[in-house]
């Protein structure tokens, strides 16, 4: 502590710290009167520097007044650019530096292990509620959002499509092409449909889209009319041509209390509609 | 054994030898695309069929490999974490020599599962020093005697170092501290923001 202070024989204790606590002690007779009690105290040009004290009296006129850096040992560190030869052999000061340092490398090795479990998690998770083959979603996915949609009375469109002739395409042209079908539908579908609609896949050659707050018949006409042309232009796998077409089955929801099989249903039925129309064509269901 | 010793030794073959060695590695363990978690404990045998591994796949000796992983832990850019929780063992590097004694307990208040091997520290004669290790993991003493050749380096202390083979059980590193203050060594603050 001599490194930085040193105070001469007239110069008064008040001229150096403030006694922050206990409250009240501006001179001498009040510090003595604190005498063997826990101090608070700091040097008067540096407010951020808190020092711990303690008055003992060694005789009739002599005290001493025992003063160390408490937490704010390491920013004291920092200010006065402190070195091991400045603490006396008995002081813990660089076995609690040394703790502190290592403390802040492991906090910082939690903190990036949290984080990589979390993504690891979030990953897992996007997996369950992805269809590995075309990257739509599933299932699983198309229960959350239907609930969720219906819970909260949101105007949506339920759209269930089967694709036409693709049991042909995977029989004759065998599964590879099948997939390519598949990949291909995925991406048209991806393509024309919004970032906040949902895209499912069910298995199979069955495909669902929610199409979130969108009711109107003839958005959703020309959106179904476009599709179907899409879907309809042949690809080609292997110097193969795969054509196929769909059906499609419209449902919209209105905000009233529906339970998602019964969403699904009706969707299914207009579906069942489409098909029976002669295919490649799109129904809305209609309570008749 | 403690992540941290096996994600040492994966971010040591990394950084000194690139990905595709630690690849070559790990396929020759047997597990391809192994990578360690630092806080996490793995089955001890893995560990010492790395470094084999990794002595066999660079034409070296254990004792190299070894020594080498020592050094980098101290010495390179990635490992100043290391390299400054082990300058607070002393202000110079006999003081840090003779600290090592206590080296196991103080990595145990960074890390309260890591628990490394005991080392006890005799002075022979002045400026002569053994580092007695007790041998429960295969390679220690040798990395140990990278890291001890390193912090020399880090002091600005000019030494003599020696392994010799297992006396009484223990493994004993005989270290001539031939100048105290040979060079200024790097600089070391207490704090740092």
């Amino acid at each position: 502590m001599g490194k930085f202070l040193r105070l001469s024989e007239t110069s008064n204790l008040f001229d150096h710290f403030v006694i922050r606590r206990p409250r009240g002690v501006k001179d001498i007779g009040a510090l003595l009167d604190a005498a063997n009690r826990p101090l608070r105290l700091r040097f008067k040009r540096d407010a951020k520097t808190e020092l711990r004290g303690v008055l003992v009296q060694l005789s009739q006129s002599v005290y001493l007044l025992n003063f160390s850096l408490g937490f704010g040992l390491d920013r004291a560190v920092q200010t006065y650019g402190l070195t091991e030869q400045d603490f006396a052999p008995t002081d813990l000061a660089i076995e609690f530096l040394y703790i502190l340092e290592a403390k802040r490398a492991v906090t910082e090795a939690n903190v990036s292990f949290n984080r990589k479990l979390f993504g690891a998690k979030l990953a897992a998770e996007e997996q369950a509620l992805t269809d590995t083959l075309t990257g739509l979603k599933n299932r699983r996915a198309l229960d959350h959002t239907l609930a969720s949609l219906i819970d909260r009375g949101i105007h949506f469109s339920t759209v269930q499509m089967d694709l036409d002739y693709f049991k042909q395409v995977n029989d004759t042209l065998g599964h590879a092409a099948g997939d390519h079908v598949l990949q291909t539908v995925s991406e048209i579908l991806g393509q024309h449909l919004r970032a906040q609609d949902l895209i499912v896949r069910l298995g199979g050659d069955e495909f669902v889209f929610i199409l979130e707050g969108v009711t109107e018949y003839d958005v959703i006409s020309d959106l179904c009319r476009r599709l179907i042309l899409e879907i309809e232009k042949p690809t080609v796998h292997e110097g193969q041509d795969c054509r196929i077409s769909c059906s499609m089955g419209i449902f919209s929801t209105f905000g009233q209390n529906i339970t998602s099989s019964d969403v699904l249903l009706n969707a299914d039925i207009a579906l069942y509609h489409a098909k029976n129309a002669g295919r490649g064509q799109f129904k809305f269901f209609q309570t008749d | 054994m403690h992540g941290l010793i096996n994600k040492s030794i994966e971010n040591f073959t990394k950084d000194i030898y690139g990905q595709a060695q630690w690849t070559c590695v790990a396929q020759g363990v047997g597990a391809p695309g192994l990578s360690f978690e630092a806080l996490l404990h793995y089955p001890d045998g893995q560990t010492f069929d790395l470094m084999t591994e990794m002595a066999k796949s660079l034409g070296k000796s254990h004792q190299d490999v070894h020594e080498d992983l020592g050094n980098y832990l101290v010495s390179h850019a990635n490992t100043e974490r290391i390299r400054r929780l082990l300058r607070f063992c002393g202000a110079n590097f006999q003081d840090f020599l003779l600290s090592l004694d206590s080296l196991q307990e103080r990595a145990k208040l960074a890390l309260e599962d890591l628990e490394l091997p005991q080392i006890e520290v005799e002075t022979i004669g002045s400026d002569r020093f053994w580092v007695l290790v007790q041998p429960i993991w295969t390679g220690f003493s040798d990395v140990l005697v990278g890291m001890i050749r390193a912090m020399a380096d880090d002091y600005g202390a000019l030494v003599f170092i020696q392994r010799e083979l297992s006396q009484d059980y223990w493994d004993r590193i005989e270290i001539i501290l031939i100048d105290h203050q040979f060079s200024d060594g790097k600089n070391f603050d207490l704090s740092v923001s």
